[in-house]
């Protein structure tokens, strides 16, 4: 029989344990996932080991992780800039150009190899609070109507990006990564030179190798060891990069070919929010805190030569659920020449009013037409027409086949104006 | 006025015309040749004479503001406008790199990239020259700015001394420098010493790139 003393000693000891369990019982402090934490140090992408804005093999991973634990990436705008809520269009003529695009990585990825396939989930996106949309002179699908610099700034939030230069406009959030990739090979490296170079010198819009402001600069700057080589992010290519294609939300899968073992992953450029086209040049550019995890498919890089990417129902949410719309075809006045049409140095095109089964004009007569929409019946600026059309209108191929008028659309979700 | 106008060169001055497709030479140059590393963005570079100033020194974007509309007054072909770097490292970076050719810097601060010298001991030595001085600041550009444009520039300014705010140096027919740490260009001694505008070089006519002629 348990005398008095023994049970309230017992007693006692339970209560104890139950107040310690309780305390313990606080659920944040559950953690189920290995996370590796690729972190930003700095103001800028030269203050950054973990950053670099150039492609090569050379370049060393600044982190390792195993498929299947959950990467983080802390990532810069674009521009690696120093826009602010304050910043004017002043302020976009004088970026640095050799800056474009600070990238977080790259991790080396344990257990993959060159021939493999990288599987890429996107699990989230934290937005920054600050996103900037630019008009940049000569840069853009209708670089030859805006010559002039415009920047709208964005605060954000995980709901949606408000801007002063934009009243009554409410863009919502959809973010994904602008830019993701892994390194190229070095047999890559030199076929992505030479044709690049070729397509140069036939006058094609070629950013070739830039040592100044190249990073990392022991591989990629004015003394480094792959100065000549190290490849430029703006196109992207076999191994991803910047691919600006806003369907790779949170929740689908990028399937990128493995070019040099462990891969050699790379995040960056994240938008808040893009139409189809990014027609302005930029969407809503902005750091972000982007978490994945990545999966191992061994071998399969023959099926998957360029990336491909697969999901469930998240197409469902990007669609508006209120419209307008226009609609384009390959229709230009006597004389004009489309200014991606230039350099083929084509004689016949100039005097022609109608193109064949050209995408390009219809498209540009389709977003022209939607502008002119939003100036006129929603009281835009052209420019900010232009931008909102960057960052929420979708420009979408109708048809491929009816010779010689392709068709598109250009769609944009009514429901981003706000009284 | 006659650079207002349209039309063929009177008393050996530019047309507006002329100016237009020789505007930024600099730039345009160094585009030929390949070295510009955004032929997208260098269209609006070589259109426009940007005066890089600094948002860390807003004395100097007022000044430029300034400088850019007198400019837009006696030279309107220039299109000049002014350009706001976050800080002077990155006006020296982008002088050094030659996406921008002109810039309005503190002398201490223009002798320091000259020389290569910290701050900007990974941008420089730039061989870097003024135009004017104004004030605390100089006008400066690299070697590679057209001395045309420098002459034209050098004029237009000294033209309108009563429209800045500062003394803008050289004065009279002084070919000294507003500081001896950075040379007077070439064509800004042309200027003040009473030479006739200076053609154009060689480079400066050439005009292949497609993006030159797209529709407006």
């Amino acid at each position: 029989m348990m005398q008095s003393g023994q049970f309230w000693i017992i007693t006692a000891a339970a209560t104890l344990l139950l107040s310690a369990t309780a305390a313990h019982a606080d659920t944040t402090s559950v953690k189920a996932w290995q996370i590796v934490r690729v972190a930003k140090t700095g103001a800028h992408c030269v203050d950054d080991k973990n950053c670099m804005n150039r492609m090569h093999p050379a370049i060393k991973p600044v982190s390792r992780a195993n498929p299947g634990q959950h990467i983080v990436f802390e990532t810069r705008d674009a521009f690696d800039s120093d826009f602010n809520l304050g910043s004017k269009p002043e302020d976009v003529s004088a970026a640095d150009l050799n800056l474009v695009h600070p990238l977080t990585g790259p991790v080396f990825i344990e257990g993959a190899q060159r021939g493999d396939v990288l599987a890429v989930t996107l699990l989230d996106v934290q937005p920054d609070d600050y996103g900037y949309t630019v008009i940049v002179p000569g840069f853009g699908f209708l670089r030859d109507r805006f010559t002039k610099p415009f920047i709208a700034n964005w605060k954000l939030n995980r709901k949606e990006a408000v801007s002063d230069q934009i009243p009554g406009v409410v863009i919502p959030f959809n973010g994904f990564m602008g830019t993701v990739g892994v390194l190229p090979g070095q047999p890559e490296v030199a076929t992505i030179l030479t044709r690049e170079a070729t397509l140069q010198s036939a006058g094609g819009v070629v950013l070739t190798p830039q040592p100044l402001g190249a990073l990392p600069s022991d591989v990629c700057g004015q003394n480094g060891s792959s100065k000549n080589e190290c490849l430029r992010t703006i196109p992207p290519r076999e191994n991803g990069g910047n691919m600006d294609i806003k369907q790779m939300v949170v929740g689908t899968t990028l399937l990128l070919p493995c070019f040099v073992d462990g891969c050699g992953l790379f995040v960056g450029d994240v938008h808040f929010a893009q139409g189809d086209g990014e027609v302005s040049g930029t969407a809503i550019e902005m750091g972000a805190t982007v978490t994945l995890v990545t999966e191992i498919r061994k071998a399969q890089a023959a099926k998957v030569k360029v990336p491909h990417f697969e999901g469930g129902d998240q197409l469902i949410r990007l669609a508006p659920t209120e419209f307008y719309a226009t609609t384009g075809f390959p229709l230009k006045a006597k004389g004009q020449i489309p200014p991606y049409h230039t350099y083929l140095d084509s004689q016949k095109i100039g005097p022609l009013e109608n193109l064949s089964e050209d995408l390009m004009l219809a498209a540009r007569n389709a977003l022209i037409e939607l502008i002119d929409w939003m100036v006129g019946e929603r009281g835009l600026t052209p420019e900010q027409a232009y931008v909102v059309a960057s960052v929420a209108a979708d420009l979408r191929i109708g048809n491929v086949v009816d010779v010689p008028n392709y068709a598109v659309s250009a769609i944009l979700p009514t429901t981003i104006f706000r009284k | 006025m006659w650079h207002k106008t349209e039309g063929p060169e009177v008393g050996g001055r530019p047309s507006r015309r002329e100016f237009l497709r020789t505007a930024g030479a600099g730039a345009a140059a160094m585009f030929l040749c390949g070295h510009a590393p955004y032929g997208q963005w260098g269209v609006y570079r070589r259109r426009h004479l940007l005066i890089l100033t600094s948002r860390a020194d807003p004395p100097s974007f007022e000044l430029g503001k300034r400088v850019a509309e007198v400019l837009a007054d006696r030279l309107p072909s220039s299109k000049a406008q002014v350009s706001r770097a976050p800080h002077k490292e990155r006006i020296a970076s982008l002088i050094s790199s030659q996406q921008l050719d002109v810039a309005l810097m503190r002398r201490d601060d223009a002798a320091a990239l000259r020389q290569g010298r910290p701050p900007f001991a990974d941008h420089g030595p730039v061989k870097l020259f003024t135009v004017v001085g104004i004030g605390e600041y100089l006008f400066v550009c690299r070697d590679d700015f057209a001395a045309r444009h420098a002459w034209l520039i050098a004029e237009a300014l000294d033209k309108s001394r009563s429209a800045l705010p500062e003394l803008l140096l050289p004065s009279g027919s002084s070919s000294e420098p507003p500081d001896s740490r950075i040379p007077l260009h070439p064509g800004a001694i042309g200027y003040f010493t009473g030479a006739p505008v200076p053609g154009l070089e060689p480079h400066a006519h050439e005009d292949h790139t497609h993006e030159v002629d797209v529709p407006q």
